[in-house]
């Protein structure tokens, strides 16, 4: 199988002090599904934006054998797909159709393969009749899916979501969840969902304060309750 | 929650809302050009432009009050500025008071000045408000763009309009949340402070959202430069609108 990410030693200190990634080592390879578990604070969201050169750090990440530095960003940020959490934060274009082509269109595409990957990105997520609606007009679901198709307009190798159902109610937790079943392509999903983890993800990262714990298969990770226990994720 | 939109009947499917909106705002800039060029005793001349107006707001099925309740917002303002007007200009006195070591003057090309200004700006704001109302903000805002104004005057008007209801909102539920919390109405001092206290927080907080922003932009491969797709196209009707409002206006300088 092939190696899609790499990470090394990797450690991380806020400019304010906060240590919030301790020597992590952790190995992904395409096709995979990770769920990545862990309290509030465990440093989940910082380790995601490593992943597409938001934060640069000492150690090494390697995204399809590219080091992620300066000089690789344009390449690594097509490759890979970062989610925000808040969809407020990924959504910022004054219309959702600006925004699902903001990917696509500073990927230098010209205007008529802009358009197709803004239809195929809302079609997905079944939002394509929204194209000119004003993101402050969404609902919270309709925004989070609008949110996954800003991301599936650029069709990275590696899909990269912080909370994905966070927020969510029953039925459109759902409908997400389906959502990110049906998409073949690797996945690290940083979440506190642990039934979307059970249904989706083949392997489980669990994080704690800055250092990854644990790392294995769905069914070894789920079936160590203690593990679980330890870090409060039972 | 509700919010006022300035675009509420934007979405609506008239002659005037289906004109390309460059052609709208380049129509609307020479309109107000010539409103604030025009001779301020053409009196005729204003009462022209007047119905004109009227005559557009009437085809774009905006509600009349829509339109006139906006301008109430601004024609205060203009008012308090115009007022002083007949007293600051000299001319031929038409009246002095003296109050005290204090002489006021009351003179003639001064009330000519101010009849100007306020009939002048009531026309170009009516102008204005009709523009707004019949054209989405989006697209107003890429208009504009087309037309060569600033990227930055751009980006900064467009997430004022993403952004300023989240602030908002926010503002409100803080605002509801320390209300809940205290029993009394508090006036006076400790209300500046509690409204102080939530315009800190706001600030924090909008910082804080700006760097998530721009961090999120950042992930799909922002560079400096907001890039958007040409939407527009011009067709015959726009070229009718433009000519037939620019013939009209050059009329109204020969009654
Ligand atoms: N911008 C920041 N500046 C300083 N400290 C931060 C910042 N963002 C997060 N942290 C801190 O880093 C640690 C890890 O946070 P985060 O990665 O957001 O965790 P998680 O996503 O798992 O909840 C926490 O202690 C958090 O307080
Ligand atoms: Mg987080």
């Amino acid at each position: 199988m092939q190696k899609i990410i790499e990470i090394k030693n990797l450690s991380y200190i806020y400019p304010d002090g906060t240590v919030a990634l301790k020597d992590i080592n952790l190995d992904i390879f395409k096709g995979d599904s990770i769920g990545m578990i862990g309290p509030n604070g465990a440093g989940k969201t910082t380790l995601l934006l490593h992943l597409n050169g938001i934060l640069i750090s000492n150690g090494s990440v390697k995204v399809c054998e590219l080091p992620v530095n300066e000089r690789n960003l344009d390449k690594i940020r097509q490759r890979v797909g970062l989610v925000f959490q808040d969809p407020d934060d990924q959504l910022f274009m004054p219309t959702v159709f600006d925004d699902v082509a903001f990917g696509p269109i500073n990927m230098g595409l010209d205007s008529d393969r802009v358009r197709i990957k803004v239809d195929s990105a809302l079609k997905f997520v079944d939002m394509e009749d929204y194209k000119d609606r004003i993101g402050h007009h969404l609902s919270f679901g309709e925004k989070k899916r609008v949110s996954l198709a800003t991301i599936m307009s650029m069709e990275p190798d590696i899909l990269v979501l912080d909370e994905p159902t966070g927020n969510l109610d029953l039925k459109h937790r759902k409908e997400f969840i389906n959502l990110l079943k049906d998409m073949n392509i690797t996945k690290i999903i940083a979440t506190h969902d642990m039934n979307m983890v059970l249904s989706i993800c083949s392997k489980v990262a669990i994080m704690d304060q800055g250092k990854l714990i644990a790392f294995d298969t769905t069914e070894k990770i789920f079936g160590n309750k203690e593990l679980l226990a330890a870090h409060g994720l039972d | 929650m509700q919010h006022l939109y300035i675009d509420r009947y934007a979405g609506l499917d008239s002659f005037i809302h289906k004109i390309d909106p460059r052609i709208k705002v380049i129509t609307f800039f020479i309109f107000i050009l010539y409103i604030v060029l025009t001779n301020p005793f053409s009196y005729l001349s204003f009462l022209l432009y007047g119905l004109v107006i009227l005559f557009l707001i009437a085809i774009s099925r905006i509600p009349f009050p829509f339109i006139f309740k906006k301008t109430l917002a601004v024609i205060p303002f203009v008012v308090l500025i115009a007022v002083f007007v007949p007293f600051i200009k000299r001319g031929e006195v038409l009246a002095s008071y003296t109050l005290g070591s204090l002489r006021i003057e009351f003179t003639r090309e001064g009330i000519v000045l101010f009849w100007a200004i306020v009939i002048k700006s009531y026309l170009s704001i009516l102008c204005m408000i009709l523009l707004t109302s019949s054209i989405k903000f989006t697209s107003l805002l890429k208009s504009l763009e087309k037309l060569k104004i600033p990227k930055l005057f751009i980006m900064i008007a467009s997430f004022m309009y993403r952004y300023s209801f989240l602030i908002i909102d926010e503002a409100q539920r803080m605002q509801r949340a320390k209300k809940s919390r205290a029993f009394k109405n508090k006036k006076g001092l400790s209300a500046v402070k509690m409204l102080s206290n939530i315009a800190g927080v706001l600030f924090v907080r909008s910082y804080e959202r700006a760097e998530r922003v721009y961090l999120a932009m950042c992930a799909r491969g922002f560079q400096g430069e907001i890039k958007t797709l040409d939407t527009f196209s011009i067709v015959p009707r726009d070229i009718m609108f433009l000519v037939s409002i620019f013939a009209t206006l050059l009329l109204i300088q020969f009654v």
